[in-house]
């Protein structure tokens, strides 16, 4: 037994030390608003690209759905759908620097950090070369994730991420989703 | 004793390392509250997938046809954006009252940056930042007034100086990546200062491309 607490302690302390190295190196902000629940439904509208609904189609149900929230795809559009995805051809002068963007457009009524429904619109007039990393990165968003800073040619494969601001990956990482999965 | 120690220790660390990714994000949080509350919070450029972001002031500030010191002195609305059938997408016009420019003769600009949905223009109006900021300015287009600037770069194209430390009002976490000249570095070692506004100005003004020139 006495044997059993100090092999547990030492390896505790082991454990800690490096959870908190590795967390320090990759962390993102987390919020602060989130998804409403841990069942996130979404419309992708008749005006997406094939690319663009290919992608949003892969960060469902490939990066997403292997957490701990469910996803579904609605065939038509109901006030109820926690993701709305379309495209614009009319960004703002902000928006033409986009590639694609996700928004909180309505809350769930009474709360600060709950969504109802995010948007994600893509920018027709910036087409990306990689819409499975696009998508992932956005939706990341709808669910709280917040962007990931540095390359991920820098990071090993668990840390690599879709988050990190020019969106070349097409998963969330480790970290990224032991905050999805802690939440939902 | 030495094992009651130990176990301590261990149980310490195992929590220090359980909690630390969520201290760090509570961190964050309590960060993009702040930030996405407020003024910047509903003009805010977070969520958004950038193209070639820049990684420098200089950066921004080549990208850029006009850059200016100064503060926000009004805000009207924008143009509507929204098209048939989708959620609003509304801006609002903001003006900057200019201390310097790189541009001469320059003391007022207009710049269109993007706005929550449920935001409403009385509401931006009762709540204008105070502080002194950078600001990068592209050509956009010609209003009734005079010429209405997009930013250069949404995310970092407001800068402002807290504490020493470069922030980025409209997305928080961009400044984390934000590369300060190495000549600004050497100027506040050898005055033993923090950065200031003013330097970020300087070193911004120095790099915007002559007229004409800048994407």
């Amino acid at each position: 037994m006495n044997r059993f607490v100090r092999a547990f302690a030492i390896f505790a302390a082991v454990l800690g030390i490096s959870l908190t190295t590795a967390q320090s190196a990759s962390a993102n902000s987390f919020g602060p608003v989130f998804a409403d629940n841990g069942a996130h439904s979404f419309f992708l509208d008749d005006d997406l690209s094939s690319g663009q609904k290919s992608g949003m189609n892969w960060a469902r149900s490939s990066s997403l759905n292997p957490t701990d929230m469910t996803t579904s795809l609605n065939k038509s559009y109901n006030k109820q759908v926690d993701v709305w995805a379309y495209g614009t051809w009319k960004p703002t002068g902000d928006q033409t620097r986009w590639y694609a963007w996700a928004k909180c457009v309505k809350l769930v009524s009474g709360s600060k950090t709950k969504c109802d429904q995010f948007t994600i619109v893509f920018n027709h007039k910036l087409p990306h070369s990689n819409y499975k990393a696009l998508a992932c990165h956005e939706t990341g968003h709808t669910v709280g994730l917040g962007h990931e800073s540095g390359k991920n040619s820098s990071f090993t494969s668990a840390a690599r991420s879709c988050l990190r601001a020019s969106p070349d990956h097409n998963y969330y990482s480790n970290h990224d989703k032991s905050h999805i999965n802690g939440r939902y | 004793m030495r094992k009651r120690i130990l176990s301590i220790v261990g149980a310490a660390a195992l929590t220090l390392g359980v909690t630390a990714c969520s201290s760090s994000s509570d961190t964050g949080s309590t960060e993009s509250i702040r930030a996405t509350g407020g003024f910047w919070g509903v003009h805010g450029a977070q969520g958004a997938s950038e193209a070639d972001p820049p990684m420098s002031l200089t950066a921004i500030a080549e990208r850029a046809d006009l850059v200016v010191l100064g503060t926000v002195s009004g805000a009207e609305e924008g143009k509507d954006y929204t098209e048939e059938g989708k959620p609003p997408n509304r801006t609002s016009n903001l003006s900057i009252g200019v201390e310097q420019s790189s541009d001469t003769g320059v003391s007022e600009a207009v710049v269109e940056i993007t706005r929550d949905t449920a935001t409403s223009l009385t509401d931006i109006q009762a709540n204008l930042p105070k502080g002194r900021y950078v600001f990068y300015l592209s050509t956009w287009y010609d209003g009734p007034d005079g010429p209405v600037y997009r930013c250069a770069s949404p995310a970092k194209c407001v800068v402002g100086v807290e504490e020493g430390d470069l922030e980025t009002p409209r997305d928080p976490e961009a400044a984390e990546e934000l590369q300060v000249p190495a000549e600004a570095d050497q100027e506040k070692a050898a005055k033993n200062d923090s950065l200031t506004v003013e330097q970020v100005y300087d070193l911004s003004a120095e790099a915007v491309p002559a007229s004409g020139s800048a994407s």
